[in-house]
């Protein structure tokens, strides 16, 4: 039986001799594959957009003469909008996902928000990713999935996220998950000629255990952690070839980083969920261009990314989520802006999802106090994801019952 | 003495050490709480030979580090930073790099004001006026962002102020506007704040219970006035500077100092390093070293500190938008992740962000490529006045690791050279010096 440990320094004495993958963490790999048998061998990817995504010119409610009075600077022009339906039409730059959306590969669902609302991004991002709007959870919904599964000394990269932070969602007291800023960056630098330094490194880590500290627990894990989804990326990344070509975009490369995961596994992805964050959408001023861009990048990176998945056979055994902290104040403000306001739209994509709108959109006559009133519970849409699509009890994440919504194809 | 030197600065050289270490810990205390009465001049020559009005971006980075890795006023510098990190603003979004140097020098040079005062001075600082939208925000729709963030992220805390308060606030910053104009670099630079009274809304509000024809100083007078104010700066100074979340009771002695000084910040400072609960045991490497104080004590124990932009941007005086090494270690000076901050504590630590503070050991110490690929100073490297591994211990485990470092980890290190009174080769020794900084215990402050 190959150890966790033996796996991480047969790893790491391979890669600083260059001799590529190593047969030892093929072994382990399989081995853990095999264990893994929580969950159903499909991956969430989640798209965070951060800051506060303005649902309201993202999905129009073109329809209602209450929106273009509420925006007479930023309503988008009537023939601009790319119109899905009677009610509601896409911001101009969400072309390629509309293309998705017309393909029956992208859900929509409107009016997401939860009772009582924060206007602080940070104690709404603490809500949406603890999943609990009191605040008091300690660790997040994902670090709590992550935690049921059954084998959490397997497959290293069962969760990935880009970017130099873990977000919140992963926190967990047990389960540790790998942040990865850029794959270049994304290793131990070896001493030439050198490896007693690495091994050394390592035994230093391994003997610190001090009475009562909170973080010698921490050291330790997180540099296994790092060492091994580090040798696990690398392998990941020489195996793949891309089927498309990737916008120049942070959100398009950690978009990629995920396809190459997703793409390692043979059989089945190794990946459970994978978080890739991009942020700016907190438009106070000069809202048109900023949102224009950052939705031009959301849609054309999650366009290349969808491409590419599909081409590997992927499309199946991934479904993607967006979210974000809240929307914004049905009103316009004099700086051609909009503050913070409640509910917003998610979307979904995959071939797995039901596509078109659910839930309902948000009145824009009944507000609550200038915001919007939420129609679904962003709880609800965890709950969905988490049975059917992750195949593990939702009651056991999310501490509670939440409605499921019709969003998973068969 | 070497946890009062984590805590109230970053690190010490081993000339500063053995200096601090002659007068004394009471004597330091003195010292470095009484920083306006040290002469800074070297440490400021320094740091201006480097142009932060040029409009890079990364400039004002490296002057700054320059004047933490080289000041003889640690905790000066240390205070700048932590209201860096409470009061934020992020070039990025500010968009002019010498408007952020004229707020950090405000910073320092009300470090230890009260909290009434630097509040107010912070809200008519330009940067901060840009970055929070007080600047084009106008009576007819007043921009909440600032007098939320005032109270939620710098004053006082969720669940202490309501929507009503917010809204109210908001109208009291309103009518002013800053200018930018086209510098002569070619960037634009933004010119002083301009007051429009017209555009002011100069009615009635109602904050906390009180009406009247309330102004920007005014609101900051009614936050400071709330008991909850002195609680939060209290609480946030503490886990500052001895470990975080301590319980109320624990806090209660420095409120009471606060609340009995003009809610002076030096005193609650002071009060703070010379307390029992500063050196007790629960506050020993309690707290996860940012990377500028993981980055900047490996280089001031390595005699670095000369050389600190070279280090951590392969770049002398330019600097680099991303940040460099201490991008990758996921803290960019000038640069917080959001308007609340880095959030510290646990979250430093990450399999990215620890390869990152190893790989910036590995460029310190063994002079390889940085963590972007570029070659680090070759000069780089540990000074040589040590022969055996029992020599350089002698050297750097005070230095870094208080000496304090149990036998198992110690018999790691012997091994590593091949026995205590072995004569190290230069590859070695580097590789010995790289382990020592690379401890688990030094990521901790």
């Amino acid at each position: 039986m190959i150890t966790r440990r033996d796996f991480l320094k047969g790893g790491l004495a391979a890669v600083s001799v260059g001799l590529g993958v190593p047969s030892v963490f093929a072994k382990a790999a399989a081995a853990a594959m095999a264990e893994n048998s929580a969950g159903s061998g499909r991956t969430l990817v989640i798209v965070q957009l951060a800051g506060g995504v303005d649902g309201l010119n993202t999905v129009i409610p073109y329809a209602d003469s209450a929106y273009r009075d509420a925006r007479p600077a930023l309503a988008i022009p009537q023939q601009d909008m790319l119109v899905v339906d009677d009610h509601a039409a896409f911001h101009p730059s969400l072309a390629s996902l509309k293309k998705l959306f017309d393909a029956g590969k992208v859900a929509v669902v409107e009016g997401v928000g939860y009772p009582d609302p924060t206007f602080s991004h940070f104690k709404a991002m603490d809500i949406w990713q603890s999943a609990d709007p009191k605040g008091a959870a300690r660790d997040g919904w994902l670090g709590r999935y992550f935690e049921g599964l059954t084998d959490l000394g397997g497959h290293p990269l069962a969760g990935l996220s880009v970017g130099s932070r873990l977000p919140s969602a992963f926190e967990s007291s047990t389960a540790t998950i790998p942040a990865v800023a850029s794959l270049d960056t994304f290793a131990l630098q070896q001493a030439a000629n050198d490896k007693s330094r690495s091994t050394s490194l390592i035994r230093l880590y391994d003997v610190y255990k001090p009475a009562g500290s909170a973080f010698a627990a921490l050291l330790d894990t997180t540099l296994n952690t790092a060492l091994e989804s580090s040798t696990a990326l690398k392998a990941a990344g020489a195996a793949y070839e891309p089927a498309v070509e990737y916008p120049d975009s942070s959100l398009a490369s950690g978009l990629r980083l995920i396809a190459e995961l997703v793409d390692s596994g043979g059989e089945g992805s190794p990946l459970r969920v994978g978080h890739v964050t991009l942020g700016g959408f907190d438009t106070h001023t000069q809202q048109a261009q900023t949102l224009s861009d950052l939705l031009k990048d959301t849609s054309d990176a999650l366009d290349a990314f969808w491409r590419d998945i599909e081409a590997h056979g992927h499309g199946d055994d991934v479904l993607v989520m967006t979210w974000s902290e809240f929307g914004r104040r049905v009103q316009e403000n004099a700086q051609d802006g909009t503050d913070h306001g409640s509910a917003g739209p998610m979307f979904l994509m995959g071939n797995g999802v039901k596509g078109g709108f659910h839930g309902g959109p948000p009145s824009l006559r009944n507000l609550d106090n200038g915001n919007l009133r939420y129609t679904v519970d962003f709880r609800s849409v965890y709950a969905t994801l988490l049975e059917s699509w992750l195949e593990v009890s939702p009651e056991q994440v999310l501490g509670s019952h939440f409605d499921r919504l019709d969003l998973i194809a068969g | 003495m070497s946890h009062l030197l984590r805590r109230a600065g970053f690190g010490a050289s081993k000339a500063e050490s053995d200096r601090y270490q002659a007068m004394g810990l009471k004597s330091t205390i003195d010292e470095l709480v009484n920083f306006t009465s040290v002469n800074d001049d070297e440490a400021v020559a320094l740091a201006n030979r480097i142009d932060v009005n040029g409009g890079n971006v990364g400039a004002p980075v490296i002057w700054w580090l320059t004047r933490i890795a080289n000041t003889k006023r640690p905790l000066q510098e240390k205070m700048t930073f932590f209201w860096h990190g409470l009061l934020t603003s992020q070039v990025s979004v500010v968009k002019d790099p010498a408007a952020m140097v004229t707020q950090n020098e405000f910073f320092r040079s009300n470090a230890f004001a009260s909290f009434g005062d630097i509040l107010k001075g912070v809200t008519k600082d330009p940067a901060m006026m840009v970055y929070l939208d007080i600047a084009g925000s106008v009576r007819a729709a007043p921009n909440e962002n600032y007098a939320r963030e005032l109270m939620e992220l710098f004053s006082l805390g969720v669940g202490n102020f309501s929507e009503q308060d917010v809204r109210e606030a908001a109208r009291a910053f309103t009518g002013w506007r800053i200018p930018r104009q086209r510098g002569d670099n070619g960037r634009p630079t933004l010119l002083e704040p301009v007051f429009t009274p017209r555009l002011y809304d100069n009615g009635a509000k109602t904050f906390f219970g009180k009406t009247g024809a309330f102004g920007p100083d005014d609101i900051v007078s009614i936050i400071v006035e709330q008991p909850a104010s002195a609680k939060f700066i209290t609480r946030r100074l503490f886990s500052y500077f001895v470990y975080p979340n301590p319980e109320d009771e624990e806090l209660a002695p420095f409120v009471d100092v606060y609340q009995k000084n003009g809610r002076s910040i030096g005193a609650v400072v002071e009060a703070l390093l010379r307390s029992d609960v500063f050196y007790s045991p629960r506050a020993y490497r309690a707290i996860v070293k940012s990377p500028v104080e993981y980055a900047i004590g490996a280089i001031k124990a390595l005699g670095l500190q000369a050389e600190i932009g070279k280090l951590l941007f392969a770049a002398p005086a330019g600097g680099r938008r991303d940040g460099g090494s201490l991008g990758s270690m996921g803290q960019t000076p000038l640069e917080p992740p959001n308007v609340a901050g880095w959030p510290g504590g646990a979250s430093w630590l990450n399999s990215s962000t620890l390869f990152a503070r190893l790989n910036l050991l590995n460029s310190l110490t063994a002079g390889g490529t940085t963590d972007r690929g570029r070659r680090a100073n070759p000069a780089a490297q540990p000074s040589q006045e040590t022969g055996t591994a029992n020599q350089a211990m002698g050297h750097y485990l005070p230095l870094v690791l208080d000496n304090n470092l149990p036998g198992e980890a110690t018999q790691v290190l012997i091994d590593y050279a091949g026995g205590a009174d072995v004569a190290l080769t230069a590859e070695r020794l580097r590789g010995l010096v790289y382990l020592i900084l690379g401890a688990p215990q030094y990521h901790l402050a």
